[in-house]
């Protein structure tokens, strides 16, 4: 059994279209996991049943052998997630009440939120912006203050809905630094996307979706023969037979 | 006043913003003066503060105009019919003078206070009120200053995206209306959906850590003296 279990996991929405369909996977502590697929494939439905913002209508969904369902503020707590728009996952007037909104929501003391809100600012390097207004941070900051959002809260798994969106190089550059950082420091990754070329080359297991169904797993250099058939751009490097290069050398 | 505790400036506002509305010229004449000076200890530009007042003025001067020429009294021009009169001067002039010091009054609050300070003495504030959250409260203070700068920029999005498809030469302005309020409202709709998501994500609970607020003795010595020149204002 993986840290994270889903077993036949399905989701009808309340118009009865199929987000997902019979969805089994397993992911391991620790793990970089890729998901990628082409619009509407049901990579984000996936990912919003990890903390529970969505149950399923069949199946389950178990975290450390709990299901998600049972215990939502547990779940939310060990499942971060990073959103694809950053402005409407901002909620704080300032970085720093931003940045404290989750511990907050748990009811911790005020030292503690404190402290974490201070180590959180450190790692993603918005110690000297704790005033700034949210609205006046440029985009590559603004990512990386919903980073810290879901970093004060401790999470285990850190989950990202196509964080690449809306980055300018320099600002990718950055995220997948960060994203790579937190991989390091024990943090299982998973990443939601169809820019395949700039984490694929760190990513432990690729999973393929279409049409809300798993139609692929494995390790990417076995699935990149594959991945066009589904709507995802191969990354040059292995079009051309040079290996899946880091997006960063 | 930056360091002073919000709960007791809130008193302060409130307790001078009801003072100037009993208040005679004589009183308000005495805080005029005290708010000068104090503009100028913050080092505050007086030209800024017209700029951010600037349509406000154009209210004073249309609520100047429209209560001299409506109150009856000796004309000031006695050959016209419908004249302006020595009354209605003074009353208009007295309305806007007060309304220009309430003004004044909020805006020095927010120049020394920080949102979050703000939050927390109206949180602290609604604790007690029974049925009321305070918390909820607080929450719908900040997200609202969270979220006005996002629908300035959708609004200025939409606005942008239709002048570049020619929205000028449509003259009716129903129609204008209607194509600009329809997909600002979707768009803030749709963001304030995303926006509850995202707060569910992070475990968002009305039990969370209560903002820390202390008092020191100059507040209540500030408060007391507010306290005695209301009085004054209202009684002198």
């Amino acid at each position: 059994m993986g840290f994270i279990q889903i077993n036949n996991l399905t989701h009808i929405f309340s118009d009865g279209s199929i987000g997902l369909k019979d969805i089994n996977l397993s992911i391991q502590p620790g793990e970089f996991i890729v998901i990628a697929g082409a619009n509407g494939s049901g990579k984000t439905t996936l990912c919003r049943h990890l903390n529970g913002l969505l149950r399923p209508t069949h199946g389950s969904v178990l975290l450390d052998g709990k299901s998600v369902s049972k215990d939502l503020l547990r779940a939310r707590q060990m499942v971060g997630m990073v959103f694809q728009n950053a402005d409407t996952q901002i909620v704080g007037e300032t970085v720093y009440s931003d940045i404290a909104f989750g511990p907050e929501n748990l009811g911790l003391n005020r030292q503690e939120v404190e402290a974490r809100v201070g180590r959180v600012m450190e790692i993603v390097g918005l110690q000297d912006l704790g005033h700034q207004k949210p609205h006046l941070l440029s985009g590559g900051e603004k990512r990386r203050l919903a980073i810290a959002g879901v970093l004060a809260m401790n999470p285990e798994v850190l989950v990202f809905d196509e964080p690449f969106s809306n980055l300018d190089y320099v600002g990718g550059q950055q995220l997948l630094n960060q994203i790579i950082l937190l991989h390091k420091s024990g943090h299982s990754i998973i990443i939601v996307t169809h820019e395949l070329e700039k984490v694929i080359s760190y990513a432990d297991q690729l999973i393929l979706m279409a049409n809300g169904c798993i139609v692929r797993t494995g390790t990417p250099d076995t699935l990149m023969g594959e991945v066009e058939a589904f709507g995802v751009r191969e990354p040059c490097t292995s079009k051309y037979g040079l290996g899946l290069r880091s997006w960063l050398s | 006043m930056h360091l002073m505790d919000n709960r007791f400036k809130l008193l302060v506002l409130i307790g001078l913003n009801l003072s100037v509305a009993l208040a005679g010229p004589v009183g308000m004449s005495g805080l005029n003066v005290i708010l000068i000076l104090i503009l100028f200890r913050l080092r505050i530009s007086i030209r800024r503060l017209l700029r951010e007042i600037r349509f406000f003025i154009l209210l004073l001067v249309m609520v100047f105009t429209a209560r001299a020429l409506s109150t009856s009294g000796n004309p000031l021009f006695p050959a016209w019919t419908d004249s302006i009169t020595i009354e209605g001067i003074y009353a208009g002039g007295l309305i806007c003078w007060r309304l220009l010091l309430v003004v004044i009054l909020g805006l020095l609050f927010i120049y020394t206070s920080k949102p979050l300070e703000i939050k927390a003495a109206i949180q602290w504030y609604f604790e007690p009120v029974p049925k009321i959250s305070g918390q909820r409260i607080a929450l719908m203070i900040s997200l609202m200053i969270r979220f006005i700068p996002m629908i300035l920029e959708l609004s200025v999005e939409i606005s942008e995206a239709q002048r570049s498809r020619a929205v000028e030469c449509r003259k009716n302005p129903l129609f204008r209306i209607k194509v600009f309020a329809l997909p600002l409202l979707e768009g803030i709709f749709k963001k304030a959906d995303e926006m509850v998501d995202s707060m569910e994500a992070r475990c968002f609970s009305e039990n969370r850590t209560d903002p820390e607020l202390s008092c020191h003795r100059s507040d209540w010595i500030f408060l007391l003296i507010t306290g005695v020149s209301c009085l004054g204002m209202i009684f002198g």
